[in-house]
């Protein structure tokens, strides 16, 4: 998925008119639409849509400069740009931390960076669970690594204990 | 989690920060998360100087609409009168029974940038900077927390051992 988004900016051009590629159509960022989208084929927008998108099968991007004000049906999504509506997604829903969206989200799988503006209603299917991938930025870097909040408890010598779960800590304070 | 409701029902309202391990969390454990990230909206009006009464229209949420709250680390954002008003909206919003859950960092948080709490690996309980969030630290005492929450029961309160605080509250 990452590999198809670098190669639709390798052949990103700044032209004023929606462009088929091999594998999906961009909407440039001069580009405004209002209406019904639907296709068999992935979608790029960069410009503005308000309407409703209908990619069943298929991917939608909305990349960084993409404003998108519509009801979204498509297989995976991804969002870094600015997105107000409901999406349903029969697989993942990207969130990056460029993204603004605002709305309902129903997903097999979501994944959100930290940094990203969500006002989400989310419904996820609770039978596909996934392990969270690691997708911030500050766990990167050296001088920020999260930390379990026991992290402490060992630097003071208080012993080598594991860290509790959630749910045993909570009932020690019951 | 039995606390806010039992699993694969019920409705929670996480108000920020934004973080994707925590929504994965919650998400998969009930029928509707709602996220609204009100750090973000803070600090954009921090930056913009608009009135902070404006910042909570964000939260406008219909009344008795969530069985959980989960207010990790705000409320030690917020100044006095911020942080009264965010408690009258959560009263509205909860439903009768619901709970508020509260975290508060210890006496070693940094002052400026925002630790979120992060749950990993579906039990572990992490601390988080979130670099793009600056808001001053006004630490409050336990006691003065539980003021604070006056309209609701308190249920449990907790501290664990590197100083974070936990707190249950519920609305009768």
């Amino acid at each position: 998925m990452l590999g198809k988004s670098k190669e639709v900016k390798d052949v990103a051009v700044p032209v004023s008119r929606p462009r088929a590629t091999g594998e999906k159509t961009i909407i440039t960022k001069d580009i405004s639409i209002e209406g019904k989208i639907r296709g068999k084929e992935d979608l790029v927008i960069e410009g503005t849509v308000k309407g409703s998108i209908q990619l069943e099968g298929h991917h939608l991007t909305i990349g960084p400069n993409g404003q998108v004000e519509a009801e979204v049906i498509a297989e995976n999504l991804t969002i870094s740009g600015r997105l107000v509506g409901n999406i349903k997604a029969l697989g993942k829903v990207e969130i990056t931390k460029e993204a603004n969206f605002n709305g309902e989200i129903r997903a097999k799988h979501l994944s959100v960076e930290d940094g990203a503006y969500l006002k989400a209603m989310i419904e996820l299917d609770p039978h596909h669970k996934d392990k969270a991938e690691p997708t911030d930025e500050p766990l990167k870097q050296k001088d920020y690594k999260a930390k379990p909040t026991y992290g402490p408890l060992k630097q003071k010598g208080y012993g080598d204990e594991a860290p509790h779960d959630l749910a045993s800590v909570s009932d020690k304070g019951k | 989690m039995e606390s806010l409701g039992e699993e694969g029902k019920g409705q929670i309202l996480d108000v920020g920060p934004i973080c994707g391990d925590n929504i994965d969390f919650f998400a998969r454990r009930v029928k509707r998360l709602c996220v609204c990230d009100m750090f973000f909206h803070l600090v954009k009006g921090s930056g913009s100087g608009a009135p902070s009464d404006q910042v909570w229209q964000h939260l406008d949420y219909p009344p008795e609409s969530f069985e959980g709250i989960l207010l990790w680390d705000l409320i030690d954002r917020l100044e006095d009168h911020d942080a009264e008003e965010v408690v009258k909206r959560c009263y509205s919003m909860a439903k009768p029974g619901g709970v508020v859950m509260i975290l508060a960092h210890g006496q070693q948080t940094s002052p400026k940038v925002v630790n979120s709490f992060v749950i990993i690996d579906d039990f572990r309980l992490y601390s988080r900077p979130q670099l793009h969030l600056e808001l001053p630290l006004y630490m409050r005492q336990n006691r003065e927390v539980m003021e604070m929450l006056a309209p609701f029961t308190p249920i449990t309160s907790f501290i664990y051992r590197n100083g974070t605080r936990e707190f249950l509250f519920r609305r009768f």
